[in-house]
Order: C-alpha cells, then sequence, then structure tokens
C-alpha cells in the first residue's frame, strides 16, 4: 500500500506532503497504517461546522491497483485521523504552495 | 453588538446535552439562543474563583457576564474529547506549565485589547468566557477556534514550535469568536479572505498594543516565534508589508500571498485561498497604519473594527470593506484618514468609492 498525505490550510497554511509505501515500514507499523487507513475511509467525513483555521488533510491510497482519495478538515473523525497521523505525520516535509 | 450567532455553532461539540443543541440551534431568535446558553451555563458550571469539579464544567467554567473569565484545559496530545482537563480558571496563579500559561495570559492580554480600545467586554461584549484547549492532537503544527473555544497543537518541536507561543494567534483565534458573534462574515472566497484579514489585522494590534511598539516600530509579520528548527531560515509566515514573507526558500518556495488584485489567487484550496488572498486586505491595513501613524489601536485598529464588526454583512466583499472602512474613518476621525482609507485600498486594486 501506497500513502500519500498533504496538509494545507491552518493558520500557517504551509503546505505539507509525505509519501510512504508501506513496504518500507516495519511489519508492525504497515499493518497498524493499513488498519488505521480503513478505518478512516469507513469513517467519512463528519461535520464540521464553524471551525475556523482548521488544516486540511487530503489522502490518496493505492493498494491493489485501486486508489482511493478522501479529503478531511483536521477535527472531522478525530479517533480515525489520529491513528493515521501518528504514524505519517512525522514524515511531512514543507513543499510549495500549488493552487491547482 | 448585534449576535448574528450561527445555527450551527454547536455541531462540532459533543460534550453539549442535544437538549442543549436544540436550544442554540433551532431558534430562529439570537436572543432566545443566547439566553438559552447563559441559562445553561449558570446551571452547570461554578464561578472560576470556586475550587471546581472538572467533570463539571463540561468546556466552560463560568457563566457569561461581565468581567474577564479564562479557562484553560489541557488536551495531553489527545484529539478527542475537547475541551480536555481542566488546568487553570481565572484568578488562578500560573501552574507552571507554559503552553497552559501561554494560552491563559494572552487570553487575558487579548481581553485587555478589546475591552480599553475597542469597548467590548469579551468576544460577544457580554463576558463570554474564553476558554483555550491547548496541546491538542499528535505533533499539530496548528491552532483554530472551534466555534467555541481556542485550540491550539503543541507543533512537532521540527518544524513547528507550541502554537501558544503566539499573542498574534491567540488574538487572532479570539478575533474569529468576535466576528461569529457580530458580522459572522463567511468563511469562503473573497469573505473567508476578510475574515482571515480581520483576525491577522487584530492578532497584530493585539500584539502591538500590548508591547507598546507603534506604527513605525512594529515588525509587521506573523509567526515567527512558531517556527522550528526544521525552518528556521524563514523569517516569517506572513507579512503585511509588500514584500513576501519567504522567497525563493528550498522548500516553501515563495510566500504566495498577493498583496494587489491584480495578483488574486483563484484555488479550491484553502477555501478559496482564505489564508492566501487575505493578503490584499491585510496589505491595505499597512498601509492606512503607515498613512495615519502613531499607534495602531489609536485608529488604524478601531477603523478595522468598527466597520467588520457593525458595518459589513456575512457576505461582504472587498470592495464593501473598502467602503465600509473608508466610511467608518470620515465619521470617527474626519476625511483626512477617509482619504487614507480609500486611497490604501486603491493602492491593492480595490475601489472603494464605487457601490457594487
Amino acid at each position: 500500500m501506497r500513502v500519500e498525505l498533504t496538509q494545507s490550510g491552518g493558520w500557517a497554511n504551509l503546505t505539507l506532503r509525505c509519501l510512504v509505501d508501506s513496504s518500507s515500514l516495519p511489519a508492525d507499523v504497515a499493518a497498524e497504517l493499513d488498519d488505521a487507513v480503513q478505518a478512516l475511509l469507513s469513517a467519512g467525513m463528519g461535520q464540521v461546522g464553524r471551525v475556523r483555521d482548521a488544516a486540511v488533510l487530503e489522502f490518496k491510497f493505492e493498494k491493489g491497483g485501486k486508489v482511493t482519495r478522501a479529503r478531511f478538515d483536521e477535527t472531522a473523525a478525530p479517533k480515525e485521523l489520529d491513528r493515521v497521523l501518528r504514524i505519517l505525520r512525522p514524515l511531512l516535509k514543507p513543499i510549495p504552495f500549488q493552487a491547482d | 453588538m448585534p449576535d448574528h450567532r450561527h445555527e450551527d455553532r454547536c455541531c462540532i461539540c459533543g460534550f453539549i446535552p442535544p437538549y442543549l443543541v436544540e436550544s442554540l440551534a433551532d431558534s430562529e431568535d439570537a436572543r432566545v439562543r443566547k439566553v438559552a446558553f447563559a441559562t445553561l451555563e449558570a446551571t452547570t458550571t461554578a464561578r472560576a474563583t470556586r475550587l471546581v469539579n472538572p467533570s463539571q464544567l463540561l468546556g466552560r467554567s463560568v457563566a457569561p457576564g461581565q468581567g474577564r473569565s479564562r479557562v484553560v484545559y489541557d488536551m495531553e496530545g489527545r484529539s478527542m474529547p475537547l475541551p480536555g482537563t481542566l488546568r487553570r480558571t481565572e484568578y488562578q496563579s500560573a501552574v507552571l506549565q507554559d503552553e497552559v500559561d501561554e494560552a491563559f495570559e494572552n487570553a487575558g492580554r487579548t481581553y485587555e485589547f478589546y475591552r480599553s480600545v475597542m469597548g467590548l467586554d469579551s468576544l460577544d461584549g457580554g463576558g463570554f468566557p474564553i476558554v483555550s484547549s491547548v496541546n491538542f492532537g499528535f505533533q499539530v503544527g496548528n491552532a483554530f477556534w472551534d466555534g467555541e473555544r481556542i485550540v491550539y497543537g503543541a507543533g512537532d518541536g521540527n518544524l513547528f514550535l507550541p502554537f501558544t507561543r503566539s499573542l498574534a494567534v491567540a488574538a487572532h483565534e479570539m478575533s474569529h469568536g468576535v466576528l461569529s458573534f457580530s458580522s459572522d462574515l463567511d468563511y469562503e472566497g473573497e469573505t473567508g479572505a476578510l475574515n482571515e484579514s480581520f483576525c491577522d489585522v487584530m492578532g497584530i494590534s493585539v500584539e502591538q498594543y500590548t508591547n507598546g511598539t507603534s506604527v513605525a516600530e512594529a515588525r509587521w509579520s506573523l509567526g515567527a516565534e512558531l517556527l522550528g528548527p526544521a525552518l528556521a531560515d524563514v523569517e516569517a509566515i506572513r507579512t503585511f508589508e509588500a514584500r513576501p514573507a519567504f522567497k525563493d526558500h528550498p522548500n516553501l518556495s515563495t510566500d504566495p500571498q498577493p498583496k494587489h488584485m491584480r495578483d488574486y489567487v483563484f484555488t479550491d484550496k484553502d477555501r478559496g485561498g482564505v489564508h492566501i488572498n487575505s493578503g490584499i486586505p491585510n496589505h491595505a491595513f499597512y498601509l492606512v497604519a503607515q498613512a495615519l501613524g502613531g499607534n495602531v489601536w489609536d485608529r488604524s485598529a478601531r477603523i478595522w473594527f468598527e466597520a467588520f464588526t457593525n458595518v459589513l454583512n456575512r457576505r461582504a466583499s472587498f470592495q464593501q470593506a473598502a467602503l465600509a472602512t473608508a466610511s467608518v474613518a470620515r465619521q470617527k476621525f474626519g476625511e483626512e484618514a477617509g482619504l487614507a482609507v480609500s486611497n490604501a485600498w486603491r493602492a491593492v486594486g480595490v475601489q472603494p468609492d464605487v457601490r457594487p
């Protein structure tokens, strides 16, 4: 499985991105990531309401030739997001802002 | 100030009982919503001067009323449930935990600015409790206003440091609260950029007021104190000046904020670029401050506050903001001030004398 996470918006509005191939991870971490991603995709977007300055998290998952994209406000689905972000957030690197 | 509180303001707050959400959200009358809110607060919370039981606080420790009331909670790295563990209430001394004490003190500085300069008793003019939750989530390099409170991440220590370190951030987030109780500007596209700009303007004004720095002495940029070692070569996150906050950076390239309408960024990112195109009204404010001189809180910030909270409606455009600020400047401070505001907007490509 390959996972790409792009974070944008938020107070600082810097764009951060990481791309992870789970085959490069320790087996237990790869299994946790796979499980956490499935839980996140099942959680759905959720209502974010009147949050101001929340960052936006965009995921692209590739597994078995299938590509799935999902977009979350950082305050949505906190439990499921938290599991994924504990693995991916330390890997985020800043990239230039792209309007498109 | 008129109360235009939104119907959906509590929709992410799972700790609020359903009957209260209904009371707040279903009423067409903003006053009813406010009274219901205050009533519940009064019955479920204690004044901050008392010893309190965190399990009874449910997000706020004091009833709305006159005067300053601050409460700080600690999420301890969790993302839910907000608000977290109670750490400090009004009249308590420092707890010697940086994030908690910084959030508490910065809430107090922002309260003092709004009370002394704008004549506003807290975010709603009626002593709305200022609630902060610190250490939100895992390595979160952000702060946000969730409709009820300010939520701070502690950063990852590499890209970002704890967001509680910035007074301008605290004032920015609290100003989202001020807007939600007044003009309630939308948070999308051009109007959203005005929303963001107002909060940046109040953020930097609170910083200058607290530090006692004049327009000429002030640092006109935001976010330097939040940048960790991996971004140590970045001067700031954004600037009010014409120059970009960073340029040709090896990772970030160049600050994308425009300072003129000809460079307006059309994007579906960031809710239509609310943190991007806010650079245009931010720069207009900077030009006004430079033209009027002195201290920003004497005239410039007061013009912006009055126009954005009492004149603009929730779908305002840049041009309407230009008209409103020029009109308020003229009424409050005379023709010369009005002309300075009009000229500033023209300089960023917005015509203040043509009604849209």
